[in-house]
């Protein structure tokens, strides 16, 4: 059990990632970035994060496919999964649902809100 | 000749080195620049994220008391980059430092300068700092002679001006570039339902793309209290303005609005008739069943996509329809039919009922020789080859026809 | 009158006439780049990151429809569809064409992308080589793949322009490395100008040198051989200077068959591709022009001066001439084809300028340049050659054409600064110069040979055209399918 919780950032914006990244580390979270599709699940095997904060739009692989690698994998099922992106229309939010995200925040986004709900991801749920 | 040849070479040459030596010039001054700027960057961004992220009042002591004059470029970068990818607080407290630290006194003086690039740049920029004051200032760059000043502007007004801007910005979607009025158009549309009474009462006084732009928004916001308006906008004489209306009155689904959508799948133009198509779906209005029937044999293809969809979205009733229609006489509308019953998922649905016995088959059955009389085999020769079941698998095959399922099994 | 005495006065007029082409030629030249230059830093200073943004997230962008033509590209094709499958774009749906390929293009792509047979009903606008099935992917809902027989790149493309849905087609090779912002960049004339703008293109460079990972070029460089080099020092002149200015005068004849879009409505109403000449994507948007300017409806082709596509340019000069001879068989064939506009005021700007230009320099141009050095060498012989004069004029059209190129070097550099090195720089400016050394010439007389190869063949394409489709069998698909203005 990690003290303090472990976020990836898969972000091909840089700007982007670094606001996501100084945000998160300022509540407490250590996140590492990756800048594309491949990277991201790279990162994902071998850091093991927690969370995974994910755009939808990336290079090599988007976020879709990065989600349904993820979900059928036995090790990395259970990580919860914000999708954070610029697409707003219902069918890819509705999609990104169906692929298994647990959340999904549209961009421009608010900070305290991204935050929040992180953070209720992370919360283990009462017994 | 020799001289005037000579005159040339000459000239060519002095401006070939002047070329030459800007290029050099300047490249080395942009990287030695562009390196300094990436060094006080990377000192300097963690502060401002840090400041946003926090709740300290101002920035300036934590930036040691002020920007030095050299560091200002990259501090605005850093600000204007990051404001425009937040909303909420963060974005509030970004675009106060960019007021704190001067920025946006100098965007206000820029909206007077001589040259259109600086005033769109200024506009753009006031935008993203959201600085209130700006408003009538913004207001008055929306009559600017540049078509990418008024831009900006109303860009600007629209991010910041708040509800004193909804009234100049609905009458600027009659602006004659249609970038603008698309930029218009979502950043009102995001306004919302504070913006539709503006948009009715300036709607007479439109171009006509404006109009269509305004309808367009009000389909996107979908006001319950515009259906009265809507239908009215039934009766207007231009075939576009009818198309919009109606999609945006399928777009707000009241259910009062059934009948005159009914009415509107006999207008003489297509994309009116395809739209109000579109609109008894979203209504799931089963009384307009047998319209949309009739509407699958329609010469547009649109119109018959809509219709064949909207009897899907009904529900059962519709797609009970649908079966029906693979006996029609219009090949058109079998066809679309076909389409579907496919993408709703029904020929699965039924094909997988071929092993029970009951009625569940017989219906399969049926459904399968409809679709081989129709001719839209491929998916069945498909599930032919690929189905889980081998029941189902065996009885596909020997409803097909020999030589296409001894195709798709080479395959 | 004596022979020497004719030929006295056949050399001096023609010295004559060589001042004079070299005189028109290079005013265009520097009239074009003037246009270009102030067109280019217009560009730099209106375009914003947050228009793009805007543009897809916004309900009103037009959908687009990325046509794909493939044969025989059982390599790269799932590459280049996963890299398209990943563009910044809001809604678009791809639809590869496999063109009758005897490889295992069709195999790779149903394995990687889950192709199922679907039954997509569409209106046969323009007549192509029968499709034997439409594919669609489960795992991708806007991936479409089209099977059917042989045709041709054009042919190839028509049967995807009859299966596109959206209003905008957008054309590519299939080895085209596609920038990722290439279709907001694009399509943003269209949004400017819904009603006018009927076809855009944007800058294509040469991908060779570069570090290509799956479809995404992840580290620009210039290329370590000679041709590849000077190859992009061409296009750099033929795009930043050449093409921005045409179309600032709306008299754009060229999109490349790399990258291009087009309003479908309008291509289907001319017919789409035509098999008839050996540049397909030329041929077409010259129809286009004069299509429209027949029907007197308003209507612009805008050249975005900003880069979107890579492509692959040739190593080596075998490939690289039978590129050129493509290319120059194929203006030749256009030029033929639309003779009735050269010169012809009802075609506007087209018919009285662009047009004749090409055709003047670009066609007759070479056999000038090419003939030019062998009466050199006859007023020699002669005792004719002024010699200081001719030293002059030799070191006057070197700068020229150095000037140039080092023009457009510094466009590039102060707008889109893609090759960030110093070593490229040098390279690039080496290069420019270099160039006027042999390049160019070499290049002049490809273009003769591709001259007579034209009329040589046309005698015989009477009898091959009566076969029907399938005739052009060394036809080239993906790649090396890029069009310069150079000269």
């Amino acid at each position: 059990m990690r003290v303090t919780k472990r976020i990836l950032v898969a972000e091909d914006d840089p700007v982007t990632a670094r606001f996501v990244g100084s945000l998160l580390n300022e509540h407490g979270y250590e996140v590492i970035v990756a800048d594309d599709g491949d990277h991201a699940l790279a990162l994902a095997a071998d850091a093991a994060p927690d969370l995974i904060v994910s755009d939808l739009v990336m290079p090599y692989r988007d976020g879709y496919e990065v989600l349904r690698v993820l979900r059928s994998d036995p090790r990395f099922r259970a990580i919860p999964v914000v999708i954070l992106s610029m697409r707003d229309r219902e069918e890819d939010i509705v999609r990104g649902f169906e692929q298994g995200a647990d959340d999904y925040v549209v961009k421009p986004f608010n900070a305290r809100e991204l935050v929040a709900r992180v953070r209720k991801l992370l919360e283990p749920r009462g017994p | 000749m020799q001289r005037v040849l000579v005159l040339a070479i000459l000239s060519v040459t002095a401006v070939f080195s002047a070329l030459t030596l800007l290029i050099v010039a300047g490249k080395a001054f942009r990287e030695i620049r562009d390196a300094r700027r990436r060094r006080r960057r990377n000192a300097l961004e963690p502060l401002v994220l840090a400041y946003a992220h926090g709740d300290a009042r101002s920035i300036l002591p934590a930036l040691g008391g002020g920007v030095s004059r050299r560091d200002r470029p990259v501090v605005e970068a850093i600000l204007l980059d990051h404001v425009q990818r937040v909303r909420g607080v963060e974005r509030d407290r970004l675009g106060r430092v960019l007021d704190e630290l001067g920025f946006v006194e100098t965007y206000l003086a820029g909206l007077s300068s001589p040259r259109w690039w600086v005033r769109a740049r200024a506009a753009e920029h006031l935008g993203l700092s959201r600085a209130k004051r700006a408003t009538p200032h913004l207001l008055r760059a929306l009559d600017d002679d540049a078509y990418d000043v008024r831009l900006r502007a109303a860009k600007a007004l629209a991010a910041a001006g708040g509800t004193a801007a909804v009234a100049p910005l609905a009458k600027a979607l009659s602006e004659p570039n249609r970038f603008a009025t698309i930029r218009i158009a979502d950043i009102l549309a995001g306004m919302g339902r504070p913006v539709v009474r503006e948009l009715i009462d300036v709607f007479p006084h439109l171009s006509r793309h404006g109009k269509l732009a305004a309808l367009d928004i009000l389909g996107r916001i979908h006001p319950p209290e515009a259906v009265a308006w809507l239908n009215e906008r039934l009766a207007d004489p231009h075939p576009d303005l009818r198309a919009r209306a109606a999609h945006a009155i399928g777009a707000i689904g009241a259910t009062a609005s059934a009948g005159v959508l009914r009415e509107a799948l006999d207008d003489p133009e297509w994309p009116v008739r395809a739209m109000a198509a579109k609109g008894l779906g979203r209504l799931h209005d089963e009384e307009a069943i047998p319209l949309l029937c009739a509407a699958m044999r329609d010469r547009e293809w649109w119109v018959r996509a809509n219709s064949g969809e909207a009897l899907r979205r009904i529900g059962p009733a519709g797609i009970a329809a649908l079966e029906g229609m693979l006996d029609d006489e219009d090949r058109y509308a079998q066809h679309q039919a076909c389409l579907v019953l496919e993408s709703a998922g029904m020929l699965e649905r039924r094909v997988a009922e071929l092993p029970s016995a009951g009625p569940g088959r017989d219906a399969a059955l049926s459904l399968v020789q409809r679709f081989v009389r129709v001719g839209q085999t491929a998916r069945l020769c498909e599930l032919a080859a690929t189905h889980r079941d081998p029941v189902v698998r065996d009885a596909l095959a020997r409803l097909l026809p020999l030589t296409e399922a001894a195709e798709e099994v080479v395959r | 009158m004596t022979w020497t005495r004719l030929l006295f006065d056949l050399v001096v007029g023609f010295n004559a006439f060589v001042v004079v082409y070299f005189v028109a030629l290079n005013s265009i030249y520097l009239a074009l780049f003037a246009v270009s230059l102030g067109e280019v830093f217009r560009f730099v200073r209106r375009t914003f990151f947050s228009d793009y943004r805007q543009i897809m997230q916004s309900d009103m962008a037009w959908p687009i429809s990325v046509l794909v033509p493939a044969h025989d590209e059982e390599k790269t094709i799932v590459e280049t569809v996963r890299s398209l499958l990943t563009v910044n774009y809001g809604e678009f749906e791809i639809i590869v064409v496999n063109d009758g390929s005897s490889d295992f293009t069709l195999a790779r792509l149903t394995e990687a992308y889950e192709l199922r047979r679907m039954d997509r009903v569409y209106k046969r606008s323009i007549p192509t080589a029968p499709v034997r099935a439409v594919y669609g992917s489960i795992v991708h809902p806007n991936l479409t793949v089209v099977d059917k027989g042989k045709g041709g790149k054009a042919d190839a493309l028509n049967a995807g322009i009859n299966v596109a849905r959206y209003p905008l087609i957008c054309s590519i090779d299939a080895d085209s490395v596609i920038e990722d912002n290439a279709l907001l960049r694009v399509v943003k004339p269209f949004l400017e100008n819904p009603v006018e703008t009927v076809a855009a293109g944007g800058i294509v460079r040469i991908v060779n040198g570069c570090e290509v990972r799956d479809g995404r070029v992840t580290r620009i460089a210039l290329p370590d051989r000679a041709l590849p080099i000077f190859q992009v020092v061409e296009y750099l002149r033929a795009f930043l200077t050449g093409r921005v200015g045409w179309s600032s005068l709306q008299s754009l004849l060229i999109i490349s068959g790399a990258f291009g879009i087009y309003k479908r409505q309008e291509v289907i109403e001319i017919g789409g591709y035509s098999h008839d000449t050996d540049t397909e994507d030329l041929e077409l948007v010259v129809r286009l022009h004069e299509h429209l300017r027949r029907k007197k409806q308003p209507y612009r082709v805008v050249f975005v001066p900003d880069p979107v596509c890579w492509t692959e340019a040739p190593e080596s000069l075998r490939v690289l001439a039978r590129q050129r001879n493509r290319w120059h068989r194929g203006l030749l064939q256009t030029v033929w084809l639309h003779k009735r506009m050269l010169f012809n005021p009802r075609y506007g700007a087209v018919g009285l300028f662009a047009f004749p230009y090409f055709a003047v320099f670009e066609l007759i141009g070479p056999f000038i340049e090419t003939a030019g050095y062998v009466v050199v060498v006859l007023s020699f012989l002669l005792g004719l050659l002024d010699t200081p004069f001719f030293l002059l004029f030799l070191a006057a059209s070197v700068l020229y054409g150095i000037f140039l190129s080092v023009a457009a070097i510094l466009l590039e550099e102060v707008s889109f600064r893609r090759y960030p090195g110093w070593v490229d720089l040098v390279k690039l400016f080496t290069y420019g110069v270099l160039e006027n050394f042999g390049y160019r010439q070499l290049l002049s007389a490809m273009k003769v040979k591709a001259f007579w190869d034209a009329v040589r063949r046309r005698r015989a394409w009477g009898r091959m055209q009566r076969r029907g489709f399938g005739v052009e069998d060394r036809r080239r698909y993906g790649g090396l399918s890029e069009r310069t203005s150079s000269s």
